[in-house]
């Protein structure tokens, strides 16, 4: 293959594999940021990136925690830049170990529940949960992605879980009170 | 022996698949004897799989219609040398997902449908070089009964189907599931016709009738219905074989899985 064709193979290889997730990466984005012309921008930088280093990319790993991960390294370093503190750990850890009791997940829940339920807990907790459970990474993945130990990462997951069942249980079981028109807000 | 206190600590790992293979088996020995941890571990892959769809849903998160052709222009620009027959490809595909997503018209989503079958078939394309070929996937196989606990019944059921006569030596080697690039498959592997054969069921919408795909993989694919899902045969063979094969098997297969 000439040296001329290498950008067409490589953008169409990015094509097949990255550009699908360019959606649920964006809803990532527009999660953590809640702002859209942040999150646009996020997703952005983060496939212009994907694509330039799109040869480090090992076919047959996932894709889409690869995406993650470059995402979530570029909105590290942005906050960073902006001198934005990230999170206090010690603070949240505190906080979640005042859960005095885990409540049964409630029956019923809708969509508006869930998402509402999750803005309530601190935002690394968030963070962990939607790693894990949303994009389906593995914790292994999810370390490398925020950088920190898998120790962390599972101590987060566990403490972040017992937070949104309690967040759950507080918006009742059985037929849910909740007013549908409401959105899920920040 | 394990105990509910035990299975509550690990029910989350548990869910992720991040337990050893040993523990796994004493976690799931006792949830066939205690239908309290039964009841919270359907209670927590709920949560989980309720979560996964109110974020896939949310109408708050999703892109403008025309952020496709933004990010595609910043793509380009960033890469001077693409020419524009690639781009308007990749414009199209872009632009199916993001439409899809928003809830396009007809065309949007058949292109969509196409779009995700070829997804789909690359990653069952993956699935088989890199487990039934080269035994390197990243995790490791679990049984399809396990799999059919956790994930689905139509795992389990998998693990009972038996192929039809066929024109060909049709050999069972192993079964089980697995997952390729986060996409988890029901894994059949045969010798058919001397080569390494694979059929992969997966959890997603199923094609209308038999079919080859025309991606870019070393072997040759076939997509098919199974019932509510998606089947792949994949295999080193000649294409019409493999067609072949995928039309032998999508009836039985189909009633099977019903």
């Amino acid at each position: 293959m000439s040296a001329d064709a290498e950008p067409d193979r490589r953008w169409l290889a990015f094509e097949a594999e990255a550009l699908p997730h360019a959606d649920r990466l964006f809803r990532h984005a527009m999660w953590l940021s809640g702002n859209r012309a942040e999150a646009e921008d996020l997703v952005q930088e983060t496939m212009v990136q994907a694509l330039q280093s799109f040869h480090r990319f090992t076919p047959g790993t996932n894709c889409r925690a690869w995406l993650v991960t470059i995402l979530q390294h570029v909105r590290s370093n942005r906050l960073r830049k902006q001198g934005r503190v990230i999170v206090d750990s010690a603070l949240e850890e505190r906080a979640a170990s005042v859960v005095p009791f885990v409540p049964p997940i409630p029956d019923r829940l809708t969509d508006e529940d869930m998402l509402l339920a999750m803005r309530e807990i601190p935002a690394h907790h968030q963070e962990v949960i939607l790693l894990c459970d949303v994009e389906e990474m593995t914790y292994k993945e999810i370390a490398a992605a925020l950088d920190i130990p898998i120790g962390t990462v599972m101590s987060r997951l566990h403490r972040g879980r017992e937070l949104l069942r309690t967040a759950l249980a507080r918006r009742g079981t059985g037929p849910v009170a909740i007013d549908q028109g409401n959105k899920a807000g920040r | 022996m394990m105990e509910c206190r035990d299975v509550r600590e690990m029910a989350d790992s548990f869910l992720s698949e991040q337990l050893l293979v040993e523990t796994n088996h004493e976690l799931l020995r006792h949830l066939e004897t205690c239908p309290v941890c039964r009841s919270d571990m359907a209670a927590r892959r709920a949560l989980r799989e309720g979560l996964r769809s109110a974020f896939v849903r949310a109408e708050d998160l999703s892109p403008r219609p025309e952020f496709a052709t933004e990010l595609r222009a910043r793509l380009r620009a960033s890469q001077p040398g693409i020419t524009r027959r690639s781009l308007l490809k990749s414009w199209w595909a872009l632009a199916a997902g993001i439409a899809g997503a928003a809830g396009g018209g007809l065309f949007a989503r058949r292109s969509i449908a196409r779009s995700h079958l070829a997804t789909l078939a690359r990653e069952a394309a993956g699935d088989h070089q890199y487990c039934a070929v080269k035994f390197s996937l990243a995790e490791r196989p679990i049984p399809l009964e396990d799999a059919g606990k956790r994930y689905g019944a139509f795992y389990a059921a998998l693990a009972t189907f038996e192929a039809p006569p066929v024109d060909g030596p049709l050999q069972l080697l192993e079964r089980h599931a697995c997952v390729y690039q986060g996409r988890r498959f029901g894994h059949v592997v045969f010798r058919y016709r001397g080569a390494l054969t694979s059929l992969l069921v997966t959890d997603a919408p199923p094609p209308p009738a038999p079919e080859l795909e025309a991606i870019d993989a070393r072997a040759a694919v076939a997509s098919l219905p199974a019932g509510r899902f998606v089947g792949f045969v994949v295999a080193d063979l000649d294409r019409q074989h493999v067609l072949e094969l995928a039309q032998a098997l999508t009836t039985p297969l189909s009633q099977h899985l019903a």
